[in-house]
């Protein structure tokens, strides 16, 4: 008779961290917290030879196997199959690729901008196949202002647009509400500055969602933050971390003052959309210089469980001088599995003060 | 503007008249015409393909966070 294995499916892959790990199930979109233990079953091949454990753990422990697979089979990581079988169900290929030069955009926007945006993107993110942009406006602005650009856009090879914009009451949410749903690219607006927070409207059959924050959003210095909500399961980002930088891979940011940078955060700029030309940016030896840094390069992350899930921030890290040290906004330690807030870390009040945060963390 | 209107239904015609060297469907793929600007003297124009419906309001998210400004540990305040 044929022995019985259990294999685990090719989308769920095992991320081994400091003190635990995680099965990432990039089909369903989710990821289960396991213990090292656990991941000692699965041979090379990831299979699980049962008999074989049962054989070398005491009987005290059959238990706690026993749960360990009920969690497994539970969640549907690993199947049932004989050897023969196994091999018909390769392992996924992490090879990463996209259609376009740069496939995600940030457009910052305040009350002293002037920025052309036809101009912007009929030159720099067309060109690019880019397709998908997030507009921060950090003061109020009108709604036929926004209703300007989304014109252009609506006539664009753009396929979706966030925005992130201060609420003022020149914006009643009902209108609002309607404009979102005339315009289906708009898959978000987040309305920053509000009373309270609240779903103004629930993303609904292709509608986009619009949600009120009370959190103030002055500039880009409140970007970079880590946190669980932003971790992301999905086969793209995935295959990307593993050789790409999650954050600013592909990357183009266009920052208030009209400069084309990697992240509208960041310091050093390629150019300004005034004077300089998409292929001069573009073609700037240092340009691409963070595309490529992984979080298995970066320090504590790399062994940390969440590293291939979790968006990088190069902006603001840890120790300025080192651009492999941790992002500064993530308050998880992958050594006690333990989540704290980052700002009233002592070792990272030096970084605070580099970057003036001061006044934004005491908020 | 309208240049491009032209110039964009005159590339229709060969892309339809030209079965062999198109695939079939490349007579509704959208097109997008646009200036790049190689340096501030000399302005050549360039063309982006979109499948059928590209253009389509029907449009998809981005895979992953663009950026990460909303402080989501603020949000039970
Ligand atoms: S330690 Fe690194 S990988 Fe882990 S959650 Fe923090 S930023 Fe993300």
């Amino acid at each position: 008779m044929n022995k019985t294995y259990f294999k685990l499916f090719a989308n769920c892959i095992i991320v081994k961290g400091a003190s635990r790990a995680t099965i990432c199930d990039l089909q369903r979109n989710k990821f289960q917290l396991i213990p090292l233990s656990l991941i000692d079953f699965f041979d090379d091949k990831n299979l699980i030879d049962l008999e074989k454990i049962k054989k070398q753990i005491t009987e005290d422990s059959i238990h706690i196997l026993n749960e360990y697979m009920d969690l497994l089979i539970e969640n549907e990581f690993i199947f049932e199959c004989n050897l023969k079988e196994s091999k018909l169900f390769p392992s996924l290929s992490m090879d990463f690729d996209y259609p376009s030069t740069i496939s995600n955009a940030i457009i910052d926007y305040d009350k002293n901008s002037n920025h052309n945006f036809q101009k912007i993107i009929d030159e720099y993110l067309i060109p690019t196949n880019c397709r998908h942009i997030q507009f921060r406006f950090y003061d109020g602005i009108e709604l036929n202002y926004l209703n300007d650009i989304i014109k252009i856009v609506n006539e664009s090879f753009i396929k979706s647009i966030e925005i992130i914009v201060k609420y003022n009451k020149t914006i009643p949410l009902e209108r609002l509400k309607e404009w979102v749903s005339e315009n289906k690219k708009i898959k978000s607006v987040t309305l920053h500055s509000y009373s309270k927070n609240q779903i103004v409207q629930e993303e609904n059959f292709g509608f986009g969602i619009i949600v009120a924050v009370k959190q103030e959003i002055n500039d880009e210095s409140h970007c970079g933050i880590v946190h669980h909500n932003y971790f992301n399961v999905l086969i793209e980002s995935f295959t990307e971390s593993q050789n790409h930088n999650t954050c600013l891979n592909r990357k183009l940011s266009i920052d208030k003052n009209g400069n084309i940078k990697n992240c509208p955060s960041m310091s050093q700029s390629f150019g300004n959309i005034k004077d300089t030309t998409l292929e001069v940016a573009l073609n700037h030896k240092e340009f691409k210089k963070y595309w490529n840094i992984t979080k298995d390069q970066i320090e504590v992350c790399k062994d940390c469980e969440f590293r291939h899930i979790c968006t990088d921030c190069r902006a603001y890290i840890e120790e300025p001088e080192n651009q492999y040290s941790k992002p500064l906004k993530c308050g998880y330690n992958p050594y006690t599995n333990k989540w704290e807030e980052w700002s009233v870390n002592p070792l990272k009040q030096k970084a605070i003060k580099h970057y003036v945060m001061q006044d934004l963390v005491k908020k | 503007m309208e240049n491009n209107e032209i110039l964009k239904k005159k590339i229709s015609e060969i892309l339809k008249k030209d079965s062999d060297k198109f695939p079939f469907i490349a007579q509704l793929w959208e097109m997008e015409i646009y200036e790049k600007n190689l340096n501030h003297e000399k302005i050549e124009k360039d063309l982006n393909y979109g499948h059928f419906n590209t253009k389509s309001y029907k449009s998809t998210y981005f895979y992953k966070p663009i950026s990460k400004i909303i402080d989501f540990s603020k949000l039970n305040e």
